[in-house]
């Protein structure tokens, strides 16, 4: 009942105070697609991306009504970064739909205009000026514009006298009639432009650097203080040492744990037929130093992960890797403990004969693109000869000897391409896709077939699969390495896979970009299957889930690296874009054709790689 | 079924829905105790009977609880049993223990029984539900011990889910809670203290733990949903229950002695506590409709459904009920309270047992897409006929305690009527909840029959024996 009634009051002092003409609003949504074209067509930065901003907290006068109501705090400010443009989710400032549609066309041609800020207020009216100039026909819209918008920012007598007077010099700036550069200092902040963009979020280091040089400078003249515009928004920081909120004793991953030491070089697993030297190339240091078998005796207690002697066999301490948090807009170094793991106990396993079938099929498929191996004709040289070619050559009444090409090359094209595949193996794949398979079962079967193609084609490749309990347990199992050869115990490794935690992709694309980059391949390709949004169980989640792994990405990417995503997730079009690019990810409507589409993915991604 | 060892379930089941079987019977003659007081006189006094009545129902959801950990944690912790020989000795000590302790109530007098059992060592018997003689207390605690240890070393050498975490956290509870029933002051005020210490804490503190879990794990293997999904509705739930039930206690604490600020805080944290019942009902639904697989054990899902919505009708709403100060100034130990303890007790705990029973038992008896169709219809026959029976005498229990109170507690002293002339006046309320009891256990014959239809024909091992 009572949260009817806080609504309704909410929705009727909302309506009261709020200027905005909600009939008339329009949504980014509509036309994100129209302005990312737009934005390029203007001469945008390619690599930028269009996104919704969040709202920042200006200080502006209220009236007792706003302050009552709560409104006016939060501004949805638009601004841009080296990465990404920010518009607002939606504007209503103007009762007619079309000036709101015309206003984001607006801040994106500014955008374009503008790529870097370095006086908030002048660089918008310049930009203003320069758009205006270059393109007149503009001008009429813009006017309507500028208009409506000084209707809804209300008259400047009616305010307190500074606030009124620098509410007086934006709207001439706005009008366009005089340069305004700068304003007065006053305790309250002027209302936002929404027609003007602003300095990224104080928080990221370009914005920092845009505002802090003139304000030293200009030193007052008058005796009123007069400096820029302070724009700062209240970074917050995340306590990140503060791994666990603790409410509950099953969260308990503070207990301390003890084990007895057994120090022996060796595994058991020695003497399978992977040679752990192998394996070792991988990792910068190995070591094996415990029995398993031994092990049982002494009982290690940690309330997260099962026992040592029912699980994939440590190699090595665990990699320290960094991780990306958006609030502070910086790498923090060292906060991931990825932990390499292998299954050591693992029965060799045979193709069955639905995946052996399947697998004919994709081969037939990839020959059938002319990926495996076909005949070309006048060759220089080549293992058969070409008739055809030598006719022609000897009825030509000029004969050139540089067109001597009398050979078929029906050779192997030459590809010089390494793959990495990344299995999601969180807990979500144990969920159901039909009412026999789960998705872990198509994990598996994927992984199957995909080794099969890749074995066929003769393109080095590598599958690990993750999955993770918050930030200090990466679980980053090898299924096969680089150095490992495709036989019939990296297929017993892949039928082992099970569903384990939760998602922290960024370290595991990071992990997998470091083992990739030392590939000796021109080109190199990360694959990675999901079957959902990055999630942990600790702040990794939504956003900064999200973020971080975008980021991982864009490493991935500055290291030569082509990372591509292929999900199950049939709301993968929300983020996908935005981690990836638009074209580095596919949705795989129906989860159990999996298996058929990777290697054709494979195929369709590297067709243009050959030489 | 993943691993061997979930089949030492098998018989704490079948054991578990014997004693139910005991539980209901004394509960019908209950019923004809509560019209004719001389039924059954004097080989089975009302006293006694219903000293049997909530003890089976105790040891019947202990049974049921231990076996649904047998079966769920090995799957959940993808590992065999740490002991399966260990389950199987707890369950004979067990189970001669709660047979001979509930011979010894019927056929000892109960004074006689606690000069037997020495009760003067340690004086424990005597309380409501907690009648057992001292040293079937001590088996039930190293039965409890052996079962925690044997189910948390499965869970430490396995992977750690929350599933299993939220059980263990309940299970540690159920065994640590019945600790206090040890402890039998002198003083009549501290001694109901630490009675609610293990009632209230058992029924609406852990055993929601264990519930919620026990829940969470059927809806994940009949529905197919996403497990991250599922935890953290999973975490939401319990929090919500230990928040209010831990202090929610304090709705027992009303006139019998501690201070007057438990009248405000006990009515206002058992007042959230049909949160988590609610929040198991949206839970439930909210994960059959999200489904992934359509399940062919579709009366485990009914189960699912319906122990969610009974336990919040139960436990939420008839708790409500009488739960503010004011009103259960009025209410106190009427027959209110026995139309909840009725409602929640069968929609949370039995139900959930059952739940757990009809999805765990047709993959133990090697039929792992459920019953045939037939069996699950009379099962479903049966899961009808019990939830309204039981919401029938619910409702027969309440109109009874509605007229109890403004017969008994309204009118001033000099007219209200005593309490036996009272029960004379509610004798027609008493008739319908016999008749419902009746079609009760009719609904609990349907379901016995339900496990014996089979469309399979018998293991030819069996026929040759």
């Amino acid at each position: 009942m009572e949260e009817v009634v806080g609504k309704l009051w909410d929705k009727w002092l909302t309506k009261q105070v709020s200027t905005d003409f909600p009939e008339s609003q329009f949504n980014l949504a509509d036309i994100q697609s129209q302005l990312q074209v737009f934005y390029r067509s203007l001469g945008g930065d390619k690599t930028k991306i269009l996104e919704a901003c969040e709202p920042r907290s200006v200080n502006v006068e209220r009236s007792i009504m706003q302050k009552v109501a709560g409104s006016h705090q939060r501004f949805y400010l638009s601004w841009q970064d080296e990465n990404s443009l920010r518009l607002p989710p939606n504007i209503a400032i103007f009762p007619d739909a079309s000036l709101n549609e015309f206003l984001y066309f607006w801040l994106v041609a500014l955008a374009a205009y503008m790529p870097t800020m370095q006086h908030w207020l002048l660089d918008n009216q310049q930009a203003t000026k320069q758009i205006l100039a270059r393109y007149p026909g503009l001008k009429k819209q813009y006017q309507q514009l500028v208009n409506g918008y000084l209707l809804s920012r209300g008259n400047p007598d009616d305010m307190a006298p500074l606030t009124g007077q620098n509410e007086r010099a934006l709207q001439q700036a706005l009008q366009g009639d005089v340069i305004v550069s700068t304003i007065t200092a006053t305790t309250f902040q002027p209302s936002p432009v929404a027609l003007w963009l602003y300095p990224a979020p104080a928080n990221s280091r370009q914005a920092a650097n845009a505002i802090a040089p003139p304000t030293t400078k200009r030193s007052p003249a008058k005796n009123k203080e007069i400096k820029e515009l302070p724009q700062r928004k209240k970074a917050q920081y995340v306590d990140e040492k503060k791994a666990t909120d603790g409410l509950m004793i099953f969260q308990a991953e503070a207990l301390s744990t003890w084990t007895e030491q057994i120090s022996l070089d060796r595994s058991q697993s020695d003497d399978e037929d992977d040679a752990v030297d192998e394996i070792a190339k991988d990792m910068e240091v190995i070591n094996l130093s415990r029995q398993r078998k031994a092990s049982a005796a002494g009982i290690k207690f940690n309330l997260d992960l099962p026992a040592e002697e029912n699980d994939d066999l440590y190699l090595g301490e665990g990699i320290q890797l960094p991780e990306w948090h958006y609030k502070k807009n910086q790498l923090v170094a060292n906060v991931c403990q990825l932990q390499t793991l292998i299954a050591d106990e693992v029965t060799p396993v045979e193709l069955s004969s639905e995946q052996g079938n399947l697998a004919r099929e994709v081969q037939n498929f990839l020959s059938m693109l002319a990926i495996s191996s076909s005949a070309k004709k006048a060759q220089i040289n080549g293992a058969e000869l070409d008739v055809d070619a030598w006719i022609d050559h000897y009825t030509r009444p000029v004969k050139d000897s540089s067109e001597q090409r009398f050979y078929i090359d029906n050779q192997h094209k030459y590809r010089d391409i390494s793959c990495l595949l990344l299995a999601d193996l969180s807990l979500s794949t144990e969920s159901y896709i039909n009412n026999e398979q789960q998705v872990i079962d198509t994990i598996r079967e994927a992984l199957i077939i995909f080794s099969e193609a890749m074995h066929t084609l003769a393109d080095p490749f590598a599958i690990y699969g993750f999955s993770s309990i918050r930030s200090n347990q990466i679980r980053y199992h090898i299924l096969k390495n680089f150095n490992m050869r495709y036989d019939k115990h990296v297929r017993g490794r892949i039928a082992r896979i099970e569903p384990g935690f939760y998602t922290r992709m960024g370290a595991a694309i990071r992990q997998s970009s470091q083992i990739l980059t030392k590939q000796q391949t021109k080109d190199k390709l990360l694959l990675i299957i999901s079957d959902g949004k990055p999630n942990d169980l600790d702040q990794y989640e939504g956003r900064y889930g999200i973020e971080d792994t975008r980021q991982a990405v864009l490493e991935a990417k500055k290291m030569g690296i082509e990372p591509f995503c292929i999900t199950i997730d049939k709301k993968g079009n929300d983020y996908l874009p935005y981690l990836f690019g638009q074209f580095g990810f596919t949705i795989v409507k129906d989860p159990a054709l999996l298996a058929k589409a990777l290697p054709k993915i494979y195929a369709q991604l590297t067709l243009n790689k050959e030489r | 079924m993943k691993f061997e060892s979930q089949l030492v379930a098998k018989p704490y089941f079948i054991f578990a829905l014997i004693l139910f079987a005991g539980q209901i019977l004394f509960g019908l003659l209950m019923g004809m105790q509560y019209i004719n007081g001389d039924v059954g006189f004097p080989y089975i006094p009302f006293n006694v009977a219903r000293m049997v009545h909530t003890n089976l129902l105790i040891v019947w959801l202990l049974f049921g609880f231990m076996g649904a950990s047998y079966y769920l944690v090995p799957e959940e912790a993808e590992t065999e049993l740490y002991s399966p020989l260990l389950a199987k000795i707890t369950f004979w000590v067990f189970a001669v223990a709660g047979v001979a302790t509930i011979l010894g109530y019927l056929l000892v007098p109960y004074a006689e029984l606690a000069k037997l059992t020495h009760n003067e060592l340690l004086p424990t018997m005597g309380r409501e539900f907690l009648e057992q003689p001292t040293i079937t207390k001590i088996g039930i605690v190293i039965v409890c011990l052996a079962f925690v240890f044997n189910v948390g070393m499965t869970i430490l050498k396995g992977r750690k889910t929350v599933i299993n975490m939220v059980l263990i956290t309940g299970l540690i509870g159920l065994a640590v809670f019945f600790l206090f029933s040890f402890y039998n002051p002198e003083n009549l005020v501290l001694d109901k203290f630490f009675w609610w210490f293990v009632i209230h804490l058992w029924v609406e503190g852990v055993w929601e733990l264990i519930m919620g879990a026990l829940l969470a794990f059927v809806l994940i293997k009949v529905t197919g949903v996403d497990r991250e999904h599922i935890e953290k509705w999973l975490y939401v739930i319990i929090a919500m229950a230990l928040i209010s039930g831990l202090i929610g206690m304090g709705h027992h604490f009303f006139f019998i002695g501690p201070p007057e600020y438990w009248l405000w805080m006990g009515s206002i944290f058992s007042a959230l506590e049909p949160v988590p019942f609610f929040m198991m009902v949206l839970f439930a639904f909210k994960m059959v409709n999200e489904r992934r697989r359509e399940h062919a054990n579709k009366i485990a899902v009914t189960w699912a459904k319906g122990t969610a919505v009974m336990a919040f009708l139960g436990a939420g709403v008839w708790g409500f009920l009488h739960t503010l100060a004011p009103v259960n100034y009025y209410t106190h130990g009427s027959q209110l309270t026995a139309a909840h303890g009725h409602l929640a007790f069968f929609g949370a705990y039995a139900m959930v047992v059952m739940c757990v029973i009809s999805y765990a038992m047709p993959i133990m008896r090697g039929r792992p897409q459920g019953n045939c169709e037939k069996a699950q219809k009379v099962e479903a026959i049966s899961f009808w006929l019990m939830c309204i029976a039981m919401c029938s005498i619910t409702l027969a229990l309440t109109a009874a305690g509605a007229w109890q109170v403004a017969l008994q507690r309204i009118p001033d002293s000099g007219d209200a009527l005593s309490f036996m002339a009272t029960q004379d006046e509610l004798v027609s309320f008493y008739w319908a909840r016999l008749v419902f009891g009746v079609m009760f256990a009719l609904g609990l014959v349907a379901y016995f029959i339900s496990f014996f239809i089979s469309k399979y024909p018998e293991p030819i091992e069996a026929k040759v024996a």
